[in-house]
């Protein structure tokens, strides 16, 4: 993926945080769930940032059977809860409050974990949202269901802003 | 800063129309005048009544002045476009075919030679924003099947495809980071091309 | 008497000189019919594409020198106009063809700063980039960037790192201050992504057969328009096959 380093979108995204499961104990690594000082045990979980996450979970643990020292539990963002929600209806789920860089996690998810079928899930979302993202962008000024515009996410608030940009500019020059 | 980004990758409707403005047209000039050596373009000495083809924005210099009446082509009256909507309508998934800088070309003629067109301006404005809200709505319905791989978009001007440039464009890249993956990473990484080898550094401590 | 001179001889005499300079532009530009589509075209290329483009040495040069032509005979014009004004010889439509040529003039400089504004923004934001794309190609006629691109670019990045350095960097430790790190996985360098979708225009007869996957492919017809990915069409745009809109 090229991603662009000073991208802060994208250096939000990675600070999301999603659930891991350690597959050794680890001393002195308690602090991460609240306990100073202690060991974090083997199986125990919680919630670390993307960033950690991924790094800890490619890293393969020599010692022993070459098992990594996390694995990564489906997040509930891509469950199957979730999964059925979008498949239902794509235009009435509400991405910003699952999560506000929804595109962007599932494609840094499907990065480490190649899902195809949850790709497709999202890309036909993609396609059923934008479609009525261009709806409303062409009717800047009728507001009809409006609430639609609260659950976009962040790449699709910039799609709706860039989208009505440019359909304005078009209607600016028509009336000069 | 150099470039303001909304300008990056895109294009404001002036700047097409600025790039339409080149196109040439017929004038008939009312008097002589000798020929121009312009960049790029020669325009050729004028005689009286005799036809000659120069780009708009010097048809519309000369017009200002009285110097020539511009003949206009042929697509812009009122039959040919009401043709033209017709298609449109009978065709629904077609776009009927108009020049490349349609919008742009009739825009300039009916702000600045009004009285060489053979019908009247009203009528003239009216049947084109009838075929471009008939064209709009087509190309917004289009705008379901995109993909994550490539489109055919035939018979849309330059002005009408800016317009839905943004949204094309980052609707499908999207798509497409999406969609790569489920290809294998190493195919992905190597598609970029990147001298990830490269040893120069450039620190900063001898600045 | 110069006043007694007939101004049509006069703008003979402007014509033949302006035609000799002309004389020498065409052999330069025999191959290229008019050099303000083609910098149309260069404009909108290097607008619509995701990374810098080669510059165009030779349309550059032949349009910078015929500026500068138009431009002085534009001032030689007016410095005769101005002698004549008096005498009343210096008739309306004289006038108006500076008007014209003057137009033209303002035209064309408006597409150069375009083309040059655009590459600028492109050297902006990949700096080190290209600054190590470059590095070992200098001064070759064919290169990537000009001569006062490539300098621009320079300092550019001279005064970029002298801003960080004096508001954050020298306050960090010296491991954390290079600004082009690519370890980790994690490059610090802005790169083009060649990937990106654009809009094109095959202008060839011949159809040009472009790969899409494994199996895939595109056939592009004359005229046709498209969206399809950058990398795919890139070395058709040098040729001028296809052209992006």
């Amino acid at each position: 993926m090229s991603g662009n380093y000073y991208d802060l979108d994208d250096i939000l995204a990675d600070g999301e945080k999603i659930p891991c499961r350690f597959n050794i104990t680890v001393p002195g690594l308690g602090y991460l769930e609240g306990n100073p000082g202690k060991a974090i045990n083997k199986d125990s979980k919680i919630e670390l940032p993307l960033w950690l996450a991924e790094i800890l979970a490619v890293c393969v643990n020599l010692d022993e059977s070459g098992s990594s020292f996390i694995d990564l539990p489906e997040p509930e963002f891509l469950g199957t809860k979730v999964k059925n929600a979008i498949k239902t209806s794509p235009t009435s789920v509400d991405l910003h409050k699952l999560l506000p860089n929804y595109y962007r996690l599932v494609e840094k998810w499907c990065t480490m974990v190649p899902e195809p079928e949850l790709i497709d899930i999202v890309m036909t979302m993609l396609k059923e949202r934008s479609f009525e993202i261009s709806n409303f962008a062409g009717n800047a000024n009728k507001q009809i269901n409006n609430e639609f515009i609260y659950t976009l996410d962040e790449f699709e608030k910039q799609l709706f802003k860039m989208t009505s940009e440019s359909n304005k500019h078009m209607r600016k020059w028509l009336r000069d | 800063m150099v470039l303001p980004s909304h300008l990056q990758h895109n294009l404001m409707p002036s700047e097409i129309n600025f790039v339409a403005e080149n196109e040439l047209i017929t004038i008939l000039p009312r008097y002589s005048m000798n020929k121009i050596e312009l960049i790029g373009h020669k325009i050729p000495a004028l005689r009286a009544m005799r036809r000659e083809k120069v780009p708009i924005w010097v048809a519309v210099i000369l017009k200002s002045q009285d110097k020539c009446s511009i003949v206009p082509p042929k697509w812009l009256n009122l039959a040919y476009l009401k043709d033209k909507y017709e298609e449109e309508i009978r065709k629904p998934q077609v776009f009927s075919e108009l020049p490349w800088n349609w919008l742009e070309i009739s825009k300039v003629l009916l702000a600045k030679a009004a009285d060489d067109l053979s019908d009247p301006s009203h009528q003239l404005r009216s049947v084109l924003q009838d075929l471009r809200e008939i064209r709009l709505v087509k190309s917004h319905k289009g705008l379901r099947e995109l993909n994550e791989s490539n489109i055919q978009l035939n018979g849309l001007s330059l002005l009408e495809i800016n317009e839905l440039r943004p949204f094309v464009l980052t609707v499908m890249n999207k798509l497409r980071q999406l969609h790569d993956t489920t290809t294998t990473r190493g195919a992905v990484e190597a598609g970029e091309g990147d001298d990830m080898d490269d040893e120069d550094n450039y620190d900063d401590e001898d600045d | 008497m110069a006043s007694n001179m007939d101004i049509d001889d006069i703008l003979q005499e402007f014509d033949n000189s302006s035609k000799a300079s002309l004389k020498k532009q065409k052999k330069l530009s025999s191959s290229t019919p008019n050099i303000y589509d083609e910098l149309v075209t260069a404009m909108l290329n290097e607008r619509m594409a995701p990374e810098i483009l080669p510059y165009k040495h030779e349309l550059m040069t032949q349009v910078l020198e015929q500026i500068s032509n138009q431009q002085q005979y534009l001032l030689d014009s007016h410095e005769y106009g101005d002698l004549n004004a008096q005498s009343g010889v210096v008739s309306g439509d004289f006038k108006l063809q500076l008007m014209i040529i003057e137009t033209d003039v303002e035209r064309i400089n408006y597409l150069v700063r375009l083309y040059l504004r655009t590459r600028l923004s492109k050297i902006d934001k990949f700096t080190i980039h290209y600054i190590n794309e470059t590095a070992d190609a200098e001064e070759s006629n064919s290169s990537l960037l000009s001569r006062e691109e490539t300098e621009y670019m320079h300092q550019h990045f001279k005064i970029l790192t002298q801003l960080y350095n004096n508001c954050f960097l020298k306050k960090m430790p010296h491991t954390l201050t290079l600004l082009d790190d690519t370890t980790g996985g994690e490059s610090m360098i802005v790169t083009p992504d060649v990937n990106q979708p654009v809009f094109i225009k095959s202008v060839t007869k011949a159809g040009i057969i472009i790969p899409l996957g494994e199996e895939d492919e595109l056939e592009l017809e004359e005229n046709g328009i498209y969206v399809v990915k950058y990398s795919l069409i890139r070395r058709y745009i040098e040729i001028g096959d296809v052209v992006l809109i």
